[in-house]
């Protein structure tokens, strides 16, 4: 099968257009650096079926991070190229065209955000240029759709130019000069509100406490539409509609392990959280109780994305991450990690270094809880008072701060400093906030349930033959000696190898004070990643970093566990 | 009164010795402007002396800057020289010992037969003497200082050119391939305190970059 590969520079719409041709979803944003992997969609072109890979985004073909690396990777698999560009600065587009043309392979360019060029008073002759590169030039607006029909009639058009032979730099740049003296004519154009709100979150004096604002209200709106969910919509379902139902099925299958395995103990009132049945616990802790935090927070990281601020706060912060090792765009990692941490993990790859990859991989699985976790942390501290829930995410902000200086200091290799895109804000559509919080929530919830149900399967089996009670007793001694935890909070912590959230459910029945539950939910963020995100990390970081990354998370986990015991239990 | 004794007025006031420093670059051929520098020191170094007052009058010639491009009336092959200080550069006549001396000796001359007497001394030679020594120790100490008031004096968010980019071929072109080039018109957008990043646009296109890469973009501010 023929592979059409697109390429283009960050933040050009390459992934509304892959998503344009295949009909294939993929995450896209207002900000340089959302793809970072590349993504596979068929379409068909005439009676051909033919593939399309939609890749990271780059400025040339001399990479400069992994994600570049990727792009790179992925050209030398084409036989077609689709050139995205940014119709709102040809100029800078056009040098990873020339080196694309250089190549021999057929070219095709989509001059996307075509709609944007009149606001801005910008006039490009498409034809001219079109004449000038000697391959088909179509002007397209992915978010609308407009030109993604020319565009698909016209790739078969692609080809190569034989008169544009490898040059230096300075040649590519000379050459552009002469193309846009010929192509493209700019008229001088007035502030608008667009670049006052741009200047005003921009600048610190006025952007840090925007900033602050933002991200605040960005947290409430959270907990508002998530409380609500639960409160109006998920809790009733469950009780109301779901109970009777599962209170038949308890009576119609009886006592027995398949009624363990299903529902929980026999003969007492379900517990849909401590139950740990698969139809109980492995469905009500997604759907009851993290789901509605997902959707909520997705829906408000969608806004930040698709705005156009991140970049922005990214610049506003970039002087703390700088001290943490890292530079503003580590903000990136650490706001789609308080989703999951599996994104978060795989955008690591945007930073240039070795050095910042570790760090930001690091912080992210020791201080970074994921929505799931968090949710259930809501929960079950929740009714003792929010004084509880701030307590364990003050010690985690504290640790991310201290833990990145600590290894600012002691890790190899270079922190390069920040070189960053800032986009033109654009409104976002509700329609494709909506489309992508539920792409992400979809996501979650392939992911989440197979691995819910495995672990309450796993739970029970081990509880059945009493390995469970026994490990409990083992590790009693260390739990209680070293964090005044019960021995059974350690089992707790083996399965949040599976599942953070269902680990957490599973410090319910304990009956531990708020206070433990503090140390116990605190460690459990620390002390090691989920198997999901464990597995990014060994990818992204290798197998020697990740152990010395693993080795850091356990011993901060141990220290600050038994610090929290001193302070926080008092014993 | 004339503003020159005005300014002497005050200076009087201090009771002590005066140094009245001027000086130009000499990277090009001399115009009348170049005169309005010296002219108006002498001015008040005339007035002071009038008063009775000890003062030197001192004019440095600033021949350690930079070339920083290949000036209309200059050939081609000058090319190499951009960045080098003009005192290290050929003659573009040949006559005299150096670019900056081809300049600066017409610019002299033209001072003995106005009359004003400056003692003379060149930046090149002070700085291989060592006689800046102290003064770069006390200006790198309180860079941030100078800056401020550099920028309080002088109004920040003028539009420059960018003329060079130093740094070597990698950082060039990652700077180039985002579209800072040189030739092109640059504004600083935001400045993000304790030497945090800056944000600049150019072909209105925002860009936030660290203060270590921002410090190798030499600009021409535009007026």
């Amino acid at each position: 099968m023929k592979k059409i590969v697109l390429m283009g520079n960050p933040n050009v719409g390459k992934s509304v257009v892959f998503s344009r041709l295949t009909g294939a979803n993929v995450i896209a944003s207002n900000y340089p650096g959302t793809t970072v992997d590349f993504s596979k969609g068929k379409m068909k072109i005439g009676s051909e079926y033919v593939e399309i890979i939609d890749a990271p985004g780059t400025y040339s073909l001399e990479p400069t991070n992994k994600a570049e690396e990727v792009a790179l990777k992925m050209l030398k698999e084409a036989d077609v190229v689709i050139n995205v560009v940014n119709a709102t600065n040809l100029e800078r587009n056009l040098y990873l065209a020339l080196e694309l043309l250089e190549r021999d392979i057929p070219v095709i360019i989509a001059l996307n955000i075509w709609d944007e060029t009149h606001h801005l008073g910008i006039q490009i002759d498409e034809k001219e240029l079109e004449n000038l590169l000697g391959i088909p030039i179509v002007p397209t607006v992915a978010l609308t759709g407009e030109g993604i029909k020319t565009l698909v009639s016209r790739i078969k058009e692609a080809k190569t130019n034989e008169e544009i032979k490898p040059t230096s730099r300075e040649g590519r740049w000379i050459e552009i000069g002469s193309l846009i003296e010929k192509v493209e004519r700019v008229e001088h154009r007035h502030h608008t509100i667009r670049d006052r709100i741009s200047d005003l979150t921009i600048r610190p004096l006025t952007g840090l406490p925007l900033a602050a604002g933002i991200i605040f209200i960005s947290f409430w709106i959270v907990r508002l539409i998530g409380e609500n969910l639960i409160g109006y919509i998920f809790e009733p379902l469950f009780e109301e509609l779901y109970r009777p139902v599962i209170t038949g099925l308890s009576n119609w299958l009886g006592p027995g392990f398949i009624h363990n395995l299903l529902i929980g103990q026999y003969g007492v009132e379900i517990d849909f959280v401590e139950s740990m049945g698969m139809l109980t616990t492995g469905l009500f802790v997604p759907v009851g109780m993290v789901l509605p935090y997902i959707i909520a927070f997705y829906f408000m990281l969608s806004i930040l994305e698709d705005t156009g601020y991140m970049p922005r706060l990214a610049t506003l912060l970039d002087n703390v991450f700088h001290k943490l090792g890292m530079h503003g765009h580590g903000i990136v990692p650490l706001f789609l990690g308080l989703g999951c941490n599996v994104p978060g993990a795989l955008s690591t790859r945007t930073l240039e270094t070795r050095k910042q990859r570790f760090i930001s991989a690091t912080l992210l699985a020791i201080a970074v809880p994921c929505m799931a976790q968090m949710a259930m942390v809501f929960g079950i501290l929740g009714p003792y008072g929010i004084q509880y829930i701030g307590l364990v995410f003050f010690t985690l902000v504290f640790l991310y701060i201290v833990m990145g200086l600590i290894m600012n200091k002691f890790v190899k290799g270079e922190s390069p400093e920040i070189f960053l895109e800032i986009p033109a804000y654009r409104r976002p559509s509700l329609k494709v906030i909506l489309k992508k919080t539920w792409m992400r929530v979809r996501w979650f919830l392939k992911e989440a349930i197979p691995f819910l149900f495995a672990g309450v399967l796993v739970i029970n089996i081990l509880y059945s033959v009493g390995f469970l009670q026994w490990l409990g007793t083992v590790l009693s001694p260390v739990m209680q000696g070293l964090f005044g935890l019960p021995g059974e909070s350690g089992v707790s912590m083996i399965i949040g190898f599976l599942r953070k959230d269902l680990a957490v459910g599973m410090l319910l029945p304990l009956g531990m004070s708020p206070m433990q539950l503090v140390v116990a939910t605190t460690m459990l963020t620390i002390y090691f990643p989920c198997v999901a995100t464990f597995a990014v990390l060994v990818k992204e970081l290798g197998i020697k970093d990740m152990l010395k990354s693993a080795a850091i998370m356990v011993g901060t986990a141990v220290t600050v566990g038994f610090i929290l015991k001193l302070v926080l239990l008092g014993v | 009164m004339h503003w020159a004794d005005v300014l002497a007025d005050k200076l009087v006031k201090e009771n002590r010795k005066h140094v009245l420093a001027t000086g130009i670059t000499p990277s090009g051929p001399i115009h009348i402007g170049n005169m309005r520098e010296i002219l108006t020191t002498d001015a008040v170094y005339r007035s002071l002396t009038d008063k009775g007052v000890d003062a030197d009058l001192i004019y440095v010639a600033d021949d350690y800057d930079p070339l920083r491009k290949v000036y209309p009336y200059l050939p081609k092959s000058y090319e190499k020289y951009v960045g080098k200080p003009i005192s290290e550069i050929p003659c573009p006549c040949g006559d005299h010992k150096s670019y900056a001396d081809h300049y600066l000796t017409s610019f002299l001359n033209s001072l003995k037969e106005i009359g004003v007497k400056p003692l003379v001394y060149r930046a090149s030679e002070m700085y291989k003497n060592g006689d800046y020594k102290e003064s770069i120790q006390i200006a790198l100490e309180n860079v941030d200082k100078i800056r401020e008031i550099i920028e309080k004096i002088s109004k920040r968010n003028k539009k420059a050119k960018i003329t060079v980019i130093h740094g070597g071929h990698g950082l060039q072109h990652r700077l180039n391939s985002m579209g800072i080039r040189n030739g092109k018109e640059i504004k600083v957008v935001s400045k993000q305190p304790f030497r945090g990043p800056l944000t600049v646009e150019i072909c209105g296109c925002q860009m936030t970059l660290g203060r270590g890469m921002a410090r190798k973009i030499m600009v021409d501010v535009l007026q």
